[in-house]
């Protein structure tokens, strides 16, 4: 069972990290298991539900069937780059205002693909949401609230630009 | 009543920002210092004689620290209440799936690998799938049994004979609900610790005393010398009233003595936790010609699995509980539990209630169509009543069913779509009814037990040994104290779970959790109110007092004393730093059913009734548009958080009345083993959802509310079926209805239509 081994160089919320990882695994196991950011899930382990979606690079991956070397020389993003509890990401205060959290499993996978989707495009119609979100299964919520809850963020985000005078 | 400023209001979670921050620690986040790594060896074969199992390559691998079989389980036939089963399977296997051998190790694919290395030799015996294969006994799922029947139920109320003579009407059909899968996103994982004799198990649970009580009888330790310690967790559904995983974790630690995690694969869920109870119904309604309801007879095979998990009572919920929603005058009921060779099932949100509830809500709708009347008019005319007790004695506390009728109706704009009716659109409509609070678990009582801490530092903890897994049960606990002291939500802490610190409870089922829970916790906040204010009259001399939003209040003057948390630490730190702790416990007056099922088996009973509207394509594509679902939940406690649980509940149904299946093949394999192929439902498939209440205000609820958590999923799938009879003219009689199902009848249909011609 001998491993073959591998430098990586990445950057993870910010911070960059060398590690000698084996090829085969799976950015989602690296992230859990050498970096111990255990806010990435993994339940199907086969890019079928999205409760490990990471951004690379500002795309939404399924870190299950992305490997570590493949994020070799790029930015990871995980949920826990997003806000503290002091200071939420408008996404993370829009799931708990719109009630789209309940098990809570799916909701860092969720998150980040709201991320995406709202980096790309700050007033999403409700087809645009879903195509967004249509790799994120959730079991307890049927949904609803969490498209609530990618409007309310929408309009946070959007506020909070023109705040600030970036972008009109 | 009183004004009540927390109940009914918007509260968020408790328990939303740890989740949303990535921070809740679910059970495979748990990391301990030289921990091991858990992985089973499940038999290939649906049914076989196990003739060699070799584990010496196993063993001798680098890394592997040891591979237990059945020898080396001292108690591994005492597994579950029904004692039907065994831990590792010895000399003979029952399903796919069915556990052999277990491997710690130093990594996950160390394990994985040593299961490789375990020879297994196998001598195939016959198979039985199809109910209709297991009834005629012919094959034997299991060697230890004489025919293939688990369990056998027979109930006759009223006089079926006379009321099937009187009738101007029968409608009768024959109706297939198959296995389904709960799908909870996180799997199963656990974590076991022994130390110094006692050993902890880290997971999550909806019934942590029966997983330490399982525990015990499996590792022989007592029950005082295990913990069972609880995990956020990533949903359960039912599901995780049965789980392996932290018996296999335990038994692992002590042959080790270093600490173990066992987490399943997405497959290991699919094969060896508990799905659904499959059913095969078949029933006949008679009625007279106004269309009032007489007799119902329902014949029903139920689909056990390889063992009995809870089956026998889904099976017994399914051929009872949907009576309550009408007056019938008799009933004829007979089920018949079947062992077949795939894995055990069991619980899934609901209970077997929508299994029997698709088709009585499919028959009536088909009576309706019949007599020419509106499908819910011939409801309205025979829906239970408050104050009614019902054909198996149910005693029907609270009933809104004709109020939510008149709602679900009005957002549905049921009349005027009905009347200009749109070709390719259709409108259905089905009932609904479950319990509030049933009795159940090992011991069976009816109660609960609540405790409540107040510090002196003014902090609230609530200590249950119920569940949150995702229902938002802790939520409502924090609202009940928040409520009652006039303090905020989030101040108050939820432990729920930690069997060496809550008080008993036979665990969270049967949508118990607001009204049994809630109730004596409502008597532990009276009981830690009456200590503090008998401490504040006695050692600080304030007279007479009330507490009032936060406030001391003094009962004479009505002036405000001072705030709550300087009386709380006050009359603490006049003795001597003691903490007021509250008990609280209510036990309804519900009566287990008789060897019959008669009785009352919960305080209270929550009602529904799911609407859908669909658009039929003439190829037979058809889509969900819109899914109006109205209930009488008593009074609503958090209005965000009860619309989220029929939002999921819908959502789920909507999942496997148009697309789930598990497809079990003739060798017992679920085909469909994976997510993909399973498809729980995305956002793609969503419909507009309109989610409503009735406030009925239930006489035994707290505050006057029933529970939310397993209603929602009942009854979509009638109302499904009935909606794309009333488009198209051609009734389904079994789920999943695919469009390719729908595309094969419309087909018949025009052919038959033509030749008819």
């Amino acid at each position: 069972m001998e491993e073959q081994m591998m430098c990586i160089d990445i950057n993870i919320n910010g911070k960059n990290y060398q590690d000698n990882v084996p090829t085969h695994i799976t950015l989602l196991d690296y992230l859990r298991n050498y970096r111990q950011l255990t806010g990435t899930k993994k339940a199907c382990g086969a890019g079928e539900c999205g409760s490990c979606t990471v951004l690379l690079d500002g795309r939404a991956v399924y870190s299950c069937i992305t490997l570590a070397i493949q994020a070799h020389g790029k930015h990871v993003e995980t949920i826990e780059a997003l806000g503290d509890d002091e200071n939420l990401h408008p996404i993370q205060q829009a799931y708990i205002d719109a009630g789209a959290v309940q098990c809570g499993y799916c909701t860092p996978g969720m998150i980040m693909s709201t991320k995406e989707l709202l980096t790309k495009k700050s007033a999403p119609q409700d087809t645009e949401i879903k195509e967004a979100l249509a790799g994120n299964i959730c079991r307890c919520t049927g949904y609803k609230q969490i498209v609530d809850a990618v409007k309310i963020a929408a309009e946070e985000m959007t506020f909070e630009i023109n705040e600030n005078g970036r972008q009109s | 009543m009183k004004k009540l400023n927390v109940i009914g209001k918007r509260v968020r979670r408790i328990d939303a920002l740890a989740k949303v921050l990535g921070k809740a620690v679910y059970s495979d986040d748990l990391v301990l210092p030289h921990m091991l790594y858990g992985k089973a060896l499940h038999s290939a074969l649906p049914h076989a004689r196990i003739l060699k199992l070799d584990i010496e390559k196993a063993k001798a691998l680098s890394g592997v620290c040891v591979v237990l079989t059945a020898k080396d389980v001292i108690n591994n036939d005492k597994y579950h209440r029904t004692g039907d089963t065994w831990v590792l399977a010895e000399d003979e296997v029952r399903y796919v799936g069915d556990i052999i051998a277990i491997v710690a190790a130093e990594s996950e694919k160390i394990a994985e690998h040593a299961i490789n290395l375990i020879e297994v030799e196998y001598e195939p015996l016959p198979v039985v799938i199809s109910l209709e294969d297991a009834v005629k006994g012919i094959k034997l799922t299991r060697c230890d049994k004489p025919d293939n029947i688990a369990m056998p139920i027979q109930v006759t109320r009223g006089d079926v004979d006379t009321d099937f003579e009187k009738a101007d009407t029968v409608v009768s059909g024959k109706y297939i609900f198959p296995c389904l899968h709960q799908v909870h996103l996180e799997t199963n994982s656990a974590t076991a610790v022994y130390e110094l004799g006692q050993l902890v198990v880290y997971c999550g649970s909806q019934v942590w005393f029966r997983t330490r009580h399982e525990l015990s009888k499996i590792t022989g330790l007592k029950e005082e010398n295990i913990i069972v310690k609880a995990m956020v967790m990533g949903g359960a559904f039912g599901a995780r009233n049965e789980q392996i995983v932290p018996i296999l974790s335990a038994l692992l630690t002590m042959a080790t003595k270093m600490p173990v995690k066992f987490t399943n694969s997405r497959l290991e869920e699919f094969l060896t936790t508990r799905p659904s109870v499959g059913m095969e119904i078949e029933l006949t309604i008679a009625a007279d010609k106004k269309g009032k309801f007489l007799s119902k007879k329902s014949r029903l095979l139920t689909d056990f699995g390889a063992f009995t998990s809870d089956s026998d009572a889904v099976t017994a919920i399914a051929s009872l509980r949907s009576d309550i929603n009408y007056r019938f005058n008799s009933v004829f009921v007979e089920a018949t539990g079947l062992y077949t060779n795939h894995a055990p099932t069991s619980a899934y949100r609901g209970f077997g209630n929508q299994q029997m509830h698709f088709p009585l809500e499919s028959l009536i709708d088909e009576l309706a169509d019949k007599l020419n009347l509106d499908p819910t008019e011939i409801r309205l005319k025979n829906f239970t009543q408050p104050n009614d007790i019902s054909i198996h004695g149910n005693a029907i506390s609270s009933c809104g069913l004709n109020e939510c009728m008149e709602k679900a109706k009005k957002l549905m704009n049921w009349d005027k779509k009905r009347k200009n009716k749109v070709p390719g659109k259709g409108l259905g409509v089905a009932t609904l009814v479950h319990a509030s609070s049933s009795r159940a678990g090992e011991p069976e009582f009816a109660g609960s037990c609540s405790e409540l801490r107040l510090e002196s530092n003014r902090k609230f903890t609530v200590l249950i040994g119920e569940c949150e897994m995702g229902q938002g049960a802790s939520t409502v606990m924090a609202q009940i104290v928040a409520e009652e002291f006039g303090i905020c939500p989030s101040d108050v802490t939820v432990i729920m779970g930690d069997t060496d610190l809550v008080p008993f409870s036979t665990g969270t089922h049967g949508t118990k959790l607001t009204t049994n829970l809630g109730n004596s916790l409502l008597f532990a906040c009276k009981d830690v109110k009456e200590q503090l204010t008998k401490c504040l009259r006695e050692r600080l001399g304030t007279g007479p007092v009330e507490i009032k939003d936060g406030q001391i209040i003094s009962t004479n003057t009505q002036k405000n004393l001072m705030p709550l948390s300087e009386a709380v630490k006050q009359a603490s730190y006049a003795n001597s730093g003691r903490p007021f702790i509250g008990l609280g416990i209510f036990e309804p007056k519900t009566v287990m059913g008789d060897r019959t099922g008669y009785g009352n088996i919960a305080p209270t009973y929550p009602f529904g009734i799911q609407m859908a509207e669909i658009t039929m394509q003439e190829d037979g594509d058809f889509i969900i548009d819109k899914i109006v679902s109205v209930h009488d939940i008593g009074k609503v406690i958090n209005h965000d958080m009860a619309l989220g649980q029929i939002y999921g509940g819908v959502m789920q149904a909507v999942g496997f009345t148009t697309l789930e299946n598990l497809s079990i093949n003739q060798e017992g394999i679920f085909q469909a083993n994976t997510l993909l192929e399973y498809k729980p439902p995305t956002i793609l498939e969503m419909p507009e959802i309109i989610g409503d209440f009735v406030e009925t205000i239930d006489p035994y609820g707290p505050y006057g509310a029933k529970g939310i958590g397993e209603p929602p999923i009942i009854s979509v799938a009638p109302a499904v079926a009935n909606a794309i009879f009333n488009a198209c003219g051609i009734r389904y009689d079994d789920i999943p209805i695919t469009p390719m199902k729908v595309r094969k009848k419309i087909l018949e249909k025009k052919k038959n239509e033509k030749q008819s011609v």
